[in-house]
């Protein structure tokens, strides 16, 4: 039998793992906001600190959380181009002309690249964590919990959320499924593992139309097993699993929020009262300009 | 009272259709309530028809299907009925909706719209009755069928049904995963005065069972206790049924001049090979 | 030798928290000709073995040899996986959900097709594949796959895998979730495809009455290691450990070792009903001073009256005679089967229903075989 996981889950027991995931998911979308208010490396030194402790805390492995930023190497790299030849305030540092196009790179342009890098791997380590320490099915759950005002304006959002627990529910043996009729499938010689682009198409056929069949019987047994239980019987339908929020979990709210609160300073307070240095175009903001200062006093 | 009462009843798949094939045909039959019913049949006998017909999954094309007194075809008594029987499929990976245990066994109650605190005790209740509490907080995933099919029968349970309907609920499981849905019916049966209608194509799993239902064609062959049904054993092969190993044995050493008598039983057919050497 | 395992480990979702072995350090050897039984809870690493042997599954460590095409864990040199799959059938749990094409011809040719066979020689395979397996070809072959009756469909899905005329045929639960009947019939198709298709057959079951009905030798593997690897009748001296794996015992050993334990003279050898009914009459006539005997007594749940080429080819006999026929079919497609030979075929085709006469020829094309 082959072990299929899916969805990120990490199934390991810690602090962040056994917080409500209605929380998690509420912080989740706080910080990735925030994310956008982020203005100093000071800042981000220190969000980068808490999300290695939160890390740390949830014991998921360094290793395979940062697996995840693989996945968006490609437009880490392309929004740093873009930032890097297409800003055009700041000091010049490399002159590049290309016909009538001004392409220099300048020392501000680094300086957005750098940042905006920075935020987006924020936002992919953030949202990893959510789906490391979080069963799909708690995701399922918290979701219909939070989204239940929307059935104010029709949204039928009990039922969207049977129909993704389902879904939850068959994927990993729709999955076992698929690898099995593929290895039948290539036991009869066909060309699954193909690299000719055609060839492949074409030998997915047999694999698909008796996945398909077995999904529409699986469809129609599950069908009778929902009637057989009653499903829709009552308008009135309960809820044996209620939330009940625990201290730690208003901890973590209370402690992502002041995060956040900082986050909102440092842009608005600390830049505005501090006077900024005039660097001929190249922002220092925020907490930076502390530092900034303080190196010049001993310097 | 009976529990159910089939009066008459014919069904077939396409009622409307010229070539219209009946799979269920003039079949009337009734189970007390409190009893053991095994009913068996070869693949496209009928059982399976005949098992959705005792809920209302299938309404009869002729004919009457009345639980505790209700007609199948009176459709504002429909949920009363399906959670007077409750009904178990063939394949245990096909009945769960949920991914956690506990949600599972919730989800019938919680459709019923019952209180919190009684769906969670009925989770609890039933999980035990089928000797899988343990497993409260698991996911089916990596379970073994028996053990899936139990979560099955559980679900079901905690609908509080006074019938249950195990259609063919063996036919996916190993030798060890059938005998422990067997156990986990006799006792719903003993302890819970359940009525069991069990549905399968092993007459060895009718052994304990008050009464065994042969079907044929759409048409009760034999109704009568186990015992009784085994004599016929050369009529029943006719229909592609085959009698316990046991009492198959007996048969061969009759061929060969011995006489055990008709043990249905591992113990009996022992008891009486040990009197004989 | 057909195959030969050496050292072969595999191990699940390495390196994650889902890491689960499932194979550890096995050897083990096919003969040609054997009718391997493996044994084994779920989980315990049989499946994940067999799909080694038809090359689904690379291994980790160690290597498999099958029928000189070897398979390690070094990316090169490339095996031809084809070659290999033309060699060894393997027919998977439940083959009918496989079955894709419109109707029972395309999809026995699958196979041959994807083997890359002329049209002649693939059109030629089916309608024989077909046959061997117990269903007429022209009533069938324009049939849709799920028009069939459950056994049927799986009789088709075998005939997809004959049709590769593999040497060595791997089965996997072969008769699950079918009804007694059905299994019956595949239990019978099982043995006849072992005499007159693929000489070496690997059957994988839960069963093991129904093991014991054929298999000349048994490999027990229990937690990814194999435990046991005895000839048939060998195994059950080790009911006591077998039982401890959570393994059943056939029916037959079980009242077998309650006799001997009541202090009967019962022999070792009972595996089978068989074995039961003639030690019990021996140990009668001991008794009893008489001459009763067991033979031509067979213990077979049904009276099948095996005609091969009819629609629904394994009818219960209606007189409910114990018999047995043989299935009156042509020792020729044994050759067939085997052999690339067009014209040994036409005529395999031709002489379905000519019978026993045969034998010579057949011994010819075996020893033909064996010097190649």
């Amino acid at each position: 039998m082959r072990d299929i996981s899916f969805g990120q889950y990490y199934p390991v027991k810690s602090f962040i793992h056994s917080l409500d995931a209605r929380i998690k998911i509420l912080v989740t979308f706080l910080f990735m906001i925030s994310v956008f208010f982020i203005v100093s490396y000071t800042m981000f030194v220190f969000m980068y600190i808490a999300l290695t402790i939160v890390i740390a805390v949830s014991h998921v492995p360094f290793k395979i959380v940062l697996k995840s930023i693989k996945g968006i190497l490609f437009l880490l790299i392309f929004t740093a181009i873009i930032n890097i030849f297409f800003t055009s305030t700041g000091n010049v540092l490399v002159p590049i002309h290309i016909g009538r196009v001004d392409m220099s790179i300048t020392d501000q342009g680094i300086n957005f690249a750098i940042k905006m890098a920075m935020r987006f791997t924020l936002l992919v380590l953030g949202s990893s964590i959510l789906t490391f320490t979080t069963t799909p099915t708690e995701l399922t759950d918290a979701l219909e919990f939070l989204l239940k005002p929307l059935t104010y304006i029709k949204i039928p959002v009990h039922d969207l959320a049977i129909i993704m627990s389902i879904a939850l529910r068959f994927i990993p043996g729709l999955v076992e499924e698929t690898d099995k009729i593929m290895m039948a499938q290539k036991a009869r010689g066909a060309d699954i593992d193909s690299t000719n682009i055609f060839k492949k198409i074409k030998a997915m056929l047999p694999v698909l139309i008796p996945l398909f069949v077995s999904a529409f019987r699986r469809a129609d047994e599950l069908a009778d097993a929902l009637d057989a239980r009653c499903y829709n019987a009552s308008s009135k339908r309960t809820k044996m699993k209620v939330f009940k929020l625990r201290a730690s979990d208003v901890i973590a709210f209370i402690a992502v929020v002041l995060f956040i609160v900082v986050i909102f300073l440092d842009k608005y307070l600390v830049t505005n009262l501090l006077v900024a240095p005039d660097l001929g175009g190249f922002e220092v903001q925020g907490l930076d300009i502390c530092i900034y200062n303080l190196f010049r006093l001993v310097g | 009272m009976a529990a159910i009462e089939v009066k008459h009843v014919t069904f077939s798949y396409n009622a409307n259709q010229p070539d219209r094939t009946d799979v269920i045909k003039n079949l009337s039959l009734e189970i007390e309530e409190g009893s053991f019913v095994a009913l068996v049949g070869h693949n496209g006998s009928g059982k399976s028809t005949l098992a959705k017909l005792l809920n209302g999954l299938l309404l009869p094309t002729k004919g009457e299907v009345r639980i505790f007194g209700n007609p199948t075809t009176d459709a504002s008594k429909i949920y009363d009925i399906r959670r007077n029987v409750g009904m178990v499929f063939q394949n245990p990976d096909n009945q769960m909706i949920a991914s956690i245990v506990e949600d599972d066994i919730a989800f019938g109650p919680e459709n019923l719209g019952i209180e919190r605190e009684e769906i969670i005790r009925r989770v609890d209740w039933a999980l035990s009755k089928v000797g899988m509490l343990e497993h409260k907080k698991g996911t089916p995933f990596k379970m073994s069928g028996g053990q899936k099919q139990r979560l099955a029968i559980a679900g079901v349970l905690a609908i509080m049904p006074k019938v249950l309907v195990l259609d063919e609920s063996t036919a996916m499981l190993d030798p060890q995963g059938r005998s422990e849905v067997l156990k986990v019916a006799h006792e719903l049966n003993k302890e819970e005065k359940i009525t069991v209608i069990h549905i399968t194509h092993y007459m060895e799993e009718a052994l304990g069972a008050d009464r065994l239902i042969v079907m044929n064609d759409g048409e009760i062959a034999f109704d009568n206790t186990p015992a009784e049904v085994f004599t016929h054993n050369e009529e029943l092969k006719k229909i592609k049924l085959a009698v316990p190993w046991d009492t198959q044995f007996a048969i061969a050493l009759k061929k060969a001049g011995i006489d055990v008598g008709q043990p249905v039983k591992e113990e009996d057919l022992i008891d009486s090979l040990c009197q004989l050497l | 030798m057909s195959v030969i395992i050496k050292n072969l480990s595999f191990t699940y979702s390495k390196n994650t928290p889902y890491e689960k072995k499932a194979l550890d350090n096995i050897n083990l050897e096919i003969n040609e000709g054997d009718f391997l039984g493996i044994i084994g809870h779920t989980g315990s690493g049989k499946s994940t073995f067999i799909q080694h042997i038809n090359g689904l599954i690379k291994p980790q460590e160690g290597e498999i040899e099958i029928f000189d095409i070897k398979l390690t864990s070094a990316k090169r040199p490339k095996v031809d996986l084809k070659a290999l799959r033309s060699q060894v059938g393997m027919v998977f749990q439940y083959p009918e959900y496989q079955l894709f094409a419109d109707t029972v011809e395309k999809d026995v040719a699958f196979g041959p097709k994807n083997l890359g066979l002329s049209a002649d020689e693939i059109k030629e395979r089916v309608k024989q594949a077909i046959e061997m397996v117990g269903l007429d070809y022209e009533a069938v072959k324009d049939r849709a796959p799920f028009e069939l009756s459950g056994g049927q469909k799986r009789r088709v899905a075998i005939a997809g895998i004959i049709a590769m005329r593999p040497k060595m045929l791997i089965l996997d639960e072969p008769t699950a979730g079918l009804d007694p009947y059905g299994k019956e019939q595949i239990l019978n198709l099982i043995v006849h495809l072992k005499k007159h298709c693929s000489p070496t057959i690997v059957v994988i079951s839960h069963d093991i009455d129904e093991i014991t009905r054929f298999a000349s030798r048994i490999v027990v593997f229990n937690d990814a290691k194999i435990m046991y690897d005895e000839p048939m009748k060998a195994l059950f001296k080790h009911s006591n450990m077998l039982k401890e794996m959570g393994l059943d015992i056939p029916r037959a050993v079980k009242i077998a070792n309650a006799l001997r334990y009541k202090g009967f003279d019962i022999s070792d050898d009972v595996v089978t009903a068989e074995d039961l009914l003639k030690e019990v009459v021996r140990l009668y006539n001991k008794k009893h001073n008489t001459a009763k005997s067991a033979d031509g007594i067979s213990f077979d749940l049904y009276d099948f009256s095996l005609k091969w080429g009819a629609e629904d080819i394994l009818t219960p006999n209606a007189t409910g005679e114990a018999q047995t026929s043989e299935p009156s079919h042509s020792s020729d497609i044994n050759a067939a089967c085997q052999d690339g030979d067009t014209a040994k075929k036409q005529n395999a085709c031709t002489d379905v229903k000519d019978d026993e006469t045969n034998h010579t020829e057949k011994d010819k094309t075996n020893d033909s075989r064996k010097q190649k």
